[in-house]
């Protein structure tokens, strides 16, 4: 019984700074408090990963999501704005309707997740996931797996010209 | 009072999807929209660990996760990358202030 | 599956290979090219490299030719899927990219950009719209959706110091992200509900499960997220923009390929995943208290009639093609609906139909981009008949086949889809896309008149042999050939549609 209050307890912990921050990054005024609210929600998020069992998954959302995206993003609001507490305002001109559209929009998926009987399935016990998604990678996803790394390189290739200074050749 | 529930992770997940949206379209800014596509692909990853752990541990969620990840980390390059080059031209990239073209 | 030993997956892979050849070919050449790039340094590499490029896309469609009378096959474990009717879309998707190559070389507004990236892109983007044809599997589906998406954010914006390119780019890719995150999270609803990301056994497990209201609002924003690819009403903002930011030939590659690879995926999505096949009818039947119908019938209704009137009031010839594109998804999303054999034949010969006569239409404006300022504005068009008669006639074809006048092959492909959706009970569809034909007209034949009428002045003919000439011409012959002698592509359509009841096979030989 201690455990299951325990569980819960974490969870809605985990919950509430994902969310809260969540909240910070759509509604923040500075973009830079923004950036760092999505650090905490990215946190969160690789916490829960780690709860419902996906260890390797949590593992490489910390690698690219905050060592790579979010380092992106920082520096995308440095390079675009010299002056960084005065521009960076972000606007918030519909604010109203956008509100609007949410809470329908959350109340329809609230109506969504009821609709189907979810809540009766079990939670699968906890055990390493590693190795097996190693052999799925090399096994049935081998192609995506491949294609991934060509699609990078095209989305690279192109990003470098379109993102370097010098203009023409 | 059972263990946490598979419609509670979901409801946390949605939370996150609905707030990425309004992100999207109530931004003004490039980069903070960006930050709201984050949250949306990340609301779809938690989506997909919690259906795999309440459907017997499917890694094939997991594996699918690893692929939604890799394309936010392409999405972020090529999107900021379109930033640089409009801030370049016009510097400033608040989104709705781009208006040779109109609709 | 999961596990398998060493050699049994070295095996599947090398039969897998066999029939991957096209795409195999085309990620080597995009490589090569890269390469190519690199070293090759002085004033030929513009058409060192185009020449290269033109033959890997020229290569691809060769070895893609044999495949068409494969049976179907899945390959990868089940992630991809030959079948005529994929190898039959890719081999359009080749057409148009060595005609995009052909007109790329000498265009002038890519002259100041480099040549090596933006090959490599048109062809990742060819790459990518292939696998997309392919894939009934959600990770390969969002993976080659993904790819698309990006090189063609990336051709968008790629005139960087042009302010329109780089504009339209960001406008696309904010819309493009949002679709892409939208269509994700209803993909991850799908596999968490159905327990698999196959599309053949979400198809399977859908019919012994109970429908709750719930699957309403899945399929509405999965809906919301395929419909961004092939620009339908409400989710085509992007797409004028787009076309008219971009360079003209990629606007044209824009309009045809990764719109055919898109309706290529709705077919997949649509019939592998939510309907069940009935062989002796033919038909694909949709899975009832799903509403995906309903959802594309009007998407499909409200994309041929928006596209249609926004169209009427365009001043720019780029705008007014693309709004006309926009109607021709509403069209073709017809032929989807149908759920019959004959509705996906008339979607695979209207897909040639519309590359033709898409194509010639934004090649003729680039033709005329090379020897004259005046090619955006329609008023400006005034007097070009006198200078260039040529341009002018083929024009006027291509413009006449896409509003569906009879001896050109647009009439017969809207002859064909109409047709099929009126018999696979779509009829009140069929008479607004009529009616929007009709309407249609006027825009196409504002734009002929404005060319015909005489203007002041003496002009003498001016005629030239660029690239985009040459492909235009040959365009403009090619539009109204294939309409007199449509049978031969009808009879390929014909042994193309016959699609998929075979699917799922090696899936459940494999014992999942």
């Amino acid at each position: 019984m201690v455990d299951v209050w325990l569980e819960r307890i974490l969870f809605y912990g985990l919950a509430l700074v994902t969310v809260g921050s969540a909240l910070v990054v759509t509604f923040g005024r500075n973009l830079v408090r923004s950036a760092f609210a999505l650090f905490f929600t990215l946190m969160g998020m690789a916490a829960m990963f780690v709860y419902l069992a996906a260890d390797f998954v949590a593992l490489v959302h910390i690698l690219v999501y905050i060592g790579g995206i979010l380092v992106l993003i920082l520096f995308g609001i440095w390079l675009t704005h010299r002056v960084i507490d005065l521009d960076i305002r972000a606007g918030r001109i519909q604010l109203i309707p956008g509100l609007i559209l949410g809470l329908v929009l959350m109340g329809l998926l609230g109506l969504t997740i009821r609709s189907f009987n979810l809540a009766a399935r079990t939670p699968a016990p906890y055990r390493a996931t590693a190795s097996g998604i190693g052999r799925l990678l090399l096994s049935t996803y081998l192609l995506p797996f491949e294609i991934a790394s060509v699609a990078l390189v095209v989305a690279l290739v192109g990003a470098i010209v379109i993102g370097r200074r010098e203009t023409s050749r | 009072m059972t263990a946490v529930t598979l419609p509670e992770v979901l409801t946390v997940a949605a939370l996150l999807f609905v707030l990425g949206l309004v992100a999207i379209f109530t931004r003004k800014n490039a980069i903070g929209i960006l930050m709201g596509v984050e949250l949306v692909l990340n609301s779809a990853n938690l989506n997909l660990v919690a259906f795999a752990r309440f459907n017997g541990l499917d890694l094939n969620g997991h594996v699918f996760v690893l692929f939604v990840i890799l394309l936010a980390a392409i999405e972020a390059a090529v999107f900021l990358a379109i930033c640089l080059a409009i801030y370049r031209r016009f510097r400033d990239i608040a989104a709705d202030q781009v208006r040779e073209l109109q609709g | 599956m999961e596990g398998g030993t060493v050699t049994a997956i070295v095996r599947a892979t090398q039969a897998s290979l066999r029939l991957f050849g096209p795409e195999a070919w085309l990620t080597v050449g995009l490589l090569v090219l890269l390469v190519l790039d690199l070293v090759w340094r002085d004033v030929r590499k513009r058409f060192v490299l185009s020449g290269t490029a033109f033959g890997i896309a020229l290569g691809a469609i060769i070895l893609a030719i044999p495949l068409l009378s494969h049976a179907p096959t899945e390959i990868f474990s089940g992630l991809l899927v030959v079948d005529p009717f994929g190898t039959y879309l890719k081999i359009v998707i080749g057409v148009a990219t060595l005609l995009t190559i052909l007109v790329s070389v000498r265009n002038r507004e890519l002259a100041d950009y480099p040549v090596g990236e933006y090959y490599v892109l048109l062809l990742g983007l060819q790459l990518a719209c292939m696998l997309l044809v392919g894939a009934v599997h959600f990770v390969m589906i969002m993976l080659a959706l993904e790819m698309v998406s990006v090189s063609s954010y990336l051709l968008v914006a790629y005139r960087k110091v042009h302010s329109p390119s780089i504009e339209a780019g960001l406008k696309y890719i904010v819309f493009g992200a949002a679709a892409t995150g939208a269509m994700l999270y209803a993909v991850s609803w799908i596999y968490g509900l159905t327990g698999t990301l196959y599309l053949s056994e979400v198809a399977r497990r859908l019919p012994t499960m109970t429908i709750s209201p719930g699957w309403l609002v899945v399929m509405l924003l999965l809906s919301a997220g395929l419909t961004f690819k092939i620009a339908a009403v409400p989710f085509h903002f992007w797409a004028p923009d787009a076309y008219q930011g971009a360079a003209t030939p990629v606007a044209a590659f824009l309009t045809v390929a990764p719109k055919a690879a898109g309706f290529a995926m709705l077919v997949r999505i649509f019939y592998h995943g939510f309907s069940i096949y009935r062989p002796e009818a033919e038909t694909w039947e949709a899975i009832p208290g799903l509403g995906w119908p309903l959802f594309l019938s009007v998407v499909a209704a409200v994309t041929m009639t928006w596209g249609n009137t926004v169209a009427l009031w365009q001043k720019n010839i780029k705008r007014m093609l693309a709004y006309s594109s926009i109607s021709h998804a509403g069209y073709m999303l017809m032929a989807v609906l149908t759920g019959t054999r004959e509705g996906l034949q008339a979607l695979l010969f209207y897909v040639v139909a519309y590359m033709v006569m898409n194509m010639g239409a934004f090649f003729t404006v680039l033709a005329l981009s090379d020897v004259t300022d005046q090619y955006e504005d329609i008023a400006a068009y005034q007097g070009l008949a006198a200078r260039f008669p040529e341009l002018t006639w083929v024009m006027a074809f291509f413009l006449l086949s896409l509003a569906g006048i009879p001896p050109f092959i647009g009439f017969f492909g809207k002859f064909f889809l109409f047709a099929a959706a009126i018999r696979g009970g779509w009829a009140w569809l069929a008479v607004l896309a009529v009616l929007n034909s009709v309407v249609s007209l006027f825009y196409y034949v504002y734009v002929i008149k404005n060319m015909v009428i005489e203007r002041p002045g003496e002009f003498r003919p001016v005629f030239s042999w660029s690239p985009a000439y040459r492909a235009v011409l040959v365009l403009g012959v090619a539009v109204l050939v294939l309409g007199i002698l449509f049978s031969p592509i009808y009879g390929w359509t014909a042994r193309s549609s016959y699609v998929v009841e075979t699917f799922g096979m090696a899936l459940r030989a494999m014992g999942k």
